[in-house]
């Protein structure tokens, strides 16, 4: 029952912390976050030996039942890794403002709502949990307080929003037909096409697949650690981590709502790419990329094989490292130069070599190229998808890439290269910020060197 | 071949990583020649030894397979080889920050296993590793030229990756086939994935028109950076690749004949005639680069045995005589402070076995016997011969086409070469740029890896059966014999024997009259810096030539730079996607949010605050209530 903890710990931290004085939050939210990241790999030994769970009644149609398998306790661990990087990272980003204090208890609040949305084995309990971290998304997106912060926090919430009362939707269409919301009843049931959509709707919203993703290019004005947490790492993962937990574990989809499911995602995968290589904006930037990249795991879950859905985890870790890096990095030179607009700048890596560095090595996990991470589960992901016979679809993976290659050699170039813009840059002051994101792009390369690791640890937990 | 795994991969990358920590940049070159040396060894031995093949499971359906082919475990020696030579050279050169020799070991590394790869996984991991390594080599020498590279050789890459993905799905597997049985060409989809992976070959080897950022890059980069990646590695993997695409995975069709042989041909040509009008001597050794890779494609394209030999076979002589080349030129220009050939001159007194070397280099690149670009050269005009009697109809022409171009390719080489060791060792001595100090020999450290390479000149020229009997017979396992009478030894000691009686008459006095040297004559005046005929002058009415120049015109026009016409492509496409696809939808959730908005504000004129509104509100509810229950 370990990973009642990995639940409890930031959900009573976040209390804690809402309660602690602010100048102590960023160091007790740290503790927490390493806390559950602790009780998240602690799972691992007992899952290898078999799922574990608990389920308490509650009414005739809900209760509450969590299970830890291997997908679960991967995404926990995943999750709870990157979410402690990035508290480490916050502690210099939030110092100059007054209004941190209310940053940590909705950062570790919603890290809490992702553990429990992963462990759910209930389709109410996941609604329950997808609908907390829309509500801590909406206030971290708003945190500056501006009228445009406000918009876009608003907006993203209201998309995805529209989006979850899909999943409502379908949570009832589907206690309506097989009259119940456990998971492990539900297993192996063939899901009518209806109601396989209505779950679509909400997760194309949460992870940002057309057309439901315009709000996450325009969260892109909260601060960084909030964008890295949310739109790298962590929210846009829970759509496609749901997609896994209810298409390819739970019912059986049908042939149609899969292709269909294909069809968005390499659309996604272009379009999102192709708008990445013309925006100006750092975050515009990255927030398109991983609207593209999100469509690549998708795309791989849409093959529906155990092959595919390992994979597709292998790419939400490749991808979480690589994007929160890159997102920090941006935070990184917006804290320096206070500016995200690319035309401001350039020629930064004379005063930021390491945040250059640290940039590099994770656009290269992002980018698909060996020896990084990130190229085990892209170079999978295409093969898997010609070798199932689409070959429009794996064309249009690579063209993807191809842009992905673009826009973020494009970006470095723009924001290191060059001539300095009229935003320039003092030295990297903010040590723990900048050695965040090494860890992050050294940890893609160790990984890439070393691709057994991750893919054993995946083998043994996800059976 | 665990061992091998751990002594020519892992042992070389993680050396080459852990250097990054050393300060002193001779303690990682120093650490680097021995990794390198160590290299050598173990791949010599493991060409003689043949070690078994090792499976690595990764994950269900994808297993890593590494395995020694008789081509790679030749080129893994080369590999190691051109590696240590240039960190040798480098040390002595001394314009490659420390981080040269840290990259070199890994760059070793990653080459060693992409020919180990009995897999398509384990290759292009391999493979793309070196992308990464390319940009961090080209990097410290210009941003921008490494930008290039990395956006070319990349859209090669990836190329390569979908054409691993089709033949999966043709295959059924991700092994790479070794019995010479490959995949006949009998459908639009195969033919597609030979294209592509066509295209991933002919990226890393520089062939048209993935060719662009190597003169880009020769300019701004160091002579020992040009010399192990477009010069050596990069061809002798790109070639490798090629070779097993033409002769393991696919069974080539007629029409992929014809496809390599134009591309082949056209590089042979373009190239050459760009390099015949360049004034600086690192963007002539590098359109030679690509020109070369020309004769290695048309030797495939053959689709006969000897052909696909002489590939391999050029390929190799190549990496030996264009290495030496990159590296005489760089010891040649750190002397004189200059790489414009119009400026140097005169070299061959101060640096006598430089300019030996580097004629026995040029004299191998423009195929001359008897030193090995000749014997390779011939091969390939001997496939081309031979496929071409057994073509009909368009591939015959195109056949004819192809050797045509090798010939007056092969001629056009020699005298860019003519103009360039004219230019750079003989004609009139110049002053060094910025410097008044007199040119001296290379270093030791320098000379030596020269020395070695051209003595690999003569001994692979004077004795290809080392080559044909030990790799090309049992790989190909067909006829690779030279046609007609051709003794390469006979030869070479004819040529050495007249050579040393040259030197005699020379140098032991054999001739009484002693030479008269006399100044040129320039109407009267004076002699000056300004009164100078470079080779390069001459040359340059070439360009001017007509028919000539429109073609020159044709080649330099913007779109034949491939990576211009992808970044405009690209960018254009991504303003379509962008303001037709994403802008629209937003344009949409925008107005849906606005449609929203506009009800709940009719909505809220419900909401007056005024207690009686809310009382009549709830009376008509009522009345409603009770009609729909009453009814």
């Amino acid at each position: 029952m370990m990973f009642i903890l990995t639940i409890a710990i930031p959900f009573a931290g976040a209390l804690i912390v809402a309660l602690a004085n602010v100048r102590h939050r960023q160091w007790i939210s740290s503790c927490v976050l390493g806390l559950t990241l602790l009780s998240a790999v602690a799972t691992v030994p007992a899952v290898k030996s078999g799922a574990a769970g608990l389920s308490l009644p509650v009414s005739e149609w809900f209760s509450l039942s969590f299970e830890a398998d291997g997908i679960a306790v991967f995404m926990a661990v995943v999750s709870s890794l990157v979410a402690f990087v990035i508290c480490v990272y916050s502690g210099e980003y939030m110092a100059k403002y007054s209004n941190r204090g209310s940053f940590y208890p909705w950062m570790v609040l919603f890290v809490g709502s992702m553990m429990g949305l992963v462990y759910s084995a209930n389709l109410v309990l996941i609604y329950v949990f997808w609908e907390m971290t829309a509500v801590c998304s909406w206030r971290l997106i708003g945190f500056y307080r501006g009228k445009e912060d406000v918009r876009a926090a608003d907006k993203a919430f209201l998309v995805t929003f529209f989006g979850a009362s899909f999943l409502l939707a379908g949570v009832a269409a589907a206690y309506a037909h097989f009259g119940t919301t456990e998971l492990s009843e539900l297993s192996g049931s063939p899901l009518p096409n209806l109601i396989a959509f209505l779950f679509l709707g909400g997760i194309i919203s949460k992870s940002a697949q057309l057309p439901l993703q315009s709000w996450l290019p325009d969260a892109g004005v909260a601060p960084s650690p909030v964008t890295a947490l949310l739109h790298a790492a962590v929210l846009v993962k829970i759509g496609v981590y749901v997609f896994a937990r209810l298409f390819l574990r739970t019912f059986v989809p049908g042939e149609e709502f899969l292709t269909a499911v294909m069809t968005v995602s390499v659309i996604t995968i272009v379009v999102a790419a192709g708008s990445a290589l013309v925006s100006t904006n750092m975050k515009r930037i990255l927030a398109y990329s991983t609207v593209s990249q999100l469509g690549y795991i998708m795309l791989a879950l849409s093959l529906n094989s155990e092959i595919a859905l390992k994979v597709a985890f292998i790419y939400i870790l490749a991808h979480s490292l690589g994007k929160a890096g890159l997102f920090l990095c941006a935070g990184v030179v917006e804290h320096e130069t206070g500016t995200k607009d690319i035309t401001m700048l350039g020629g930064l890596l004379k005063t930021m070599p390491r945040t250059g560095v640290a940039y590099l090595l994770c656009a290269f996990s992002i980018m698909g190229i060996p020896p990084f991470l990130g190229f085990w589960p892209k170079l999978m992901v295409i093969i898997l998808t010609v070798q199932a016979g689409y070959i429009a679809a794996g064309v249009l993976a690579v063209a993807g890439a191809l842009f992905t290659l673009f826009y973020l050699l494009r970006l470095f170039y723009e924001v290191f290269l060059g001539k300095s813009g009229p935003q320039e840059a003092g030295e990297e002051k903010t040590p723990a910020m900048v050695y965040s994101v090494l860890f992050l792009g050294a940890v893609s390369l160790l990984l890439g060197l070393l691709p057994k690791l991750p893919f054993n640890f995946l083998d043994q937990v996800v059976k | 071949m665990i061992i091998n795994l751990v002594l020519l991969v892992v042992l070389p990358i993680a050396a080459g990583l852990a250097s990054l920590a050393l300060k002193n940049a001779a303690h990682r070159k120093h650490a680097a020649s021995f990794i390198l040396l160590l290299g050598i060894v173990i791949s010599g031995i493991s060409f003689a030894a043949k070690p078994p093949a090792l499976d690595i499971r990764l994950i269900e359906g994808f297993t890593l397979s590494l395995e020694y082919h008789v081509i790679a475990a030749l080129i893994m020696v080369f590999i190691n080889l051109f590696c240590f030579l240039v960190c040798v050279f480098a040390g002595d050169y001394g314009r490659d920050g420390r981080d040269f020799y840290s990259y070199l070991p890994m760059l070793a590394g990653f080459a060693n296993l992409t020919v180990m790869a009995g897999d398509f996984l384990l290759f292009a991991f391999g493979w793309g590793a070196m992308l990464v390594l390319l940009y961090a080599f080209l990097y410290p020498g210009s941003p921008d030229s490494a930008r290039k590279a990395a956006t070319v050789v990349g859209t090669a890459d990836f190329m390569l990756i979908l054409g691993i993905a089709v033949f999966v799905y043709l295959s059924g597997s991700t092994a790479i086939p070794s019995d010479g049985a490959g995949l006949p060409m009998d459908s639009p989809l195969s033919f597609f994935a030979f294209l592509l992976l066509f295209a991933g070959a002919a990226g890393k080897a520089g062939a048209w028109p993935f060719h662009p950022w190597i003169p880009a890059a020769s300019t701004t980069s160091s002579m020992p950076v040009m010399a192990i990646l477009p010069a050596s590695l990069d061809k002798l993997l790109g070639i490798y690749l090629l070779a097993r695409v033409c002769t393991d995975v696919f069974s080539l069709s007629r029409a992929a004949m014809g496809l390599i042989l134009l591309v082949g041909g056209f590089t042979v040509l373009f190239a050459v005639l760009m390099a015949l009008v360049q004034k600086d001597a690192r963007k002539l050794l590098s359109y030679h680069a690509v020109s070369q890779v020309g004769y290695m494609v048309i030797g495939f394209g053959t689709g006969v045995p000897i052909g696909f030999a002489a590939g391999v076979f050029h390929m190799l002589n190549n990496a030996i005589y264009k290495t030496g080349l990159f590296l005489s030129s760089g010891a040649a220009g750190k002397e004189k402070g200059t790489f414009d050939i119009g400026k140097m001159g005169g070299l061959a007194r101060a640096m006598p076995a430089t300019f030996v070397c580097a004629l026995i280099f040029s004299l191998s690149i423009s195929g001359v016997p008897p030193f090995n670009g000749f014997v390779s050269k011939w091969m390939v005009y001997q496939g081309a011969v031979s496929g071409m009697f057994a073509a009909d109809g368009v591939l015959k022409v195109i056949f004819v086409a192809a050797l045509l171009a090798a010939m007056f390719g092969s001629a056009l080489t020699l005298a860019s070469f003519v103009k360039f060791m004219h230019s750079v060792f003989l004609g009139q001595e110049t002053a060094p740029e910025g410097s008044n100090k007199a040119p001296r020999e290379a270093v030791r450290g320098m000379k030596y890896p020269l020395i070695g390479l051209a003595a690999l000149c003569v001994v692979l020229g004077v004795f290809p059966g080392l080559f044909l009997e030990n790799v090309a017979q049992p790989w190909i396992r067909g006829a690779t014999a030279f046609t007609g009478e051709w003794d390469a030894l006979a030869a070479f000691v004819l040529l050495a024997l007249g050579l040393l009686a040259g030197a005699g008459l020379v140098f032991g006095k054999l001739v009484k009259k002693k030479l008269k040297v006399s100044d040129a004559y320039f109407g009267g005046q004076e002699k000056s810096p300004e009164i100078n005929f470079p080779a390069t002058e001459f040359y340059r009415t070439i360009r001017e030539m007509p028919r000539v120049a429109g073609f020159y015109r044709i080649l330099d026009l913007p779109v034949m730079d491939i990576y211009n016409v992808m970044t405009s492509g690209l960018r254009n496409i991504g303003f379509i996607l962008y303001y037709a696809v994403d802008r629209f939808i937003n344009l949409l959730t925008c107005a849906a949010g606005a449609a929203v908005l506009g009800i709940s504000s009719i909505a809220r004129k419900a909401h007056t605050g005024n207690l009686d509104f809310y009382v009549i509100w709830c009376l008509v509810a009522m009345v409603v209530l009770f009609i729909v229950i009453a009814g």
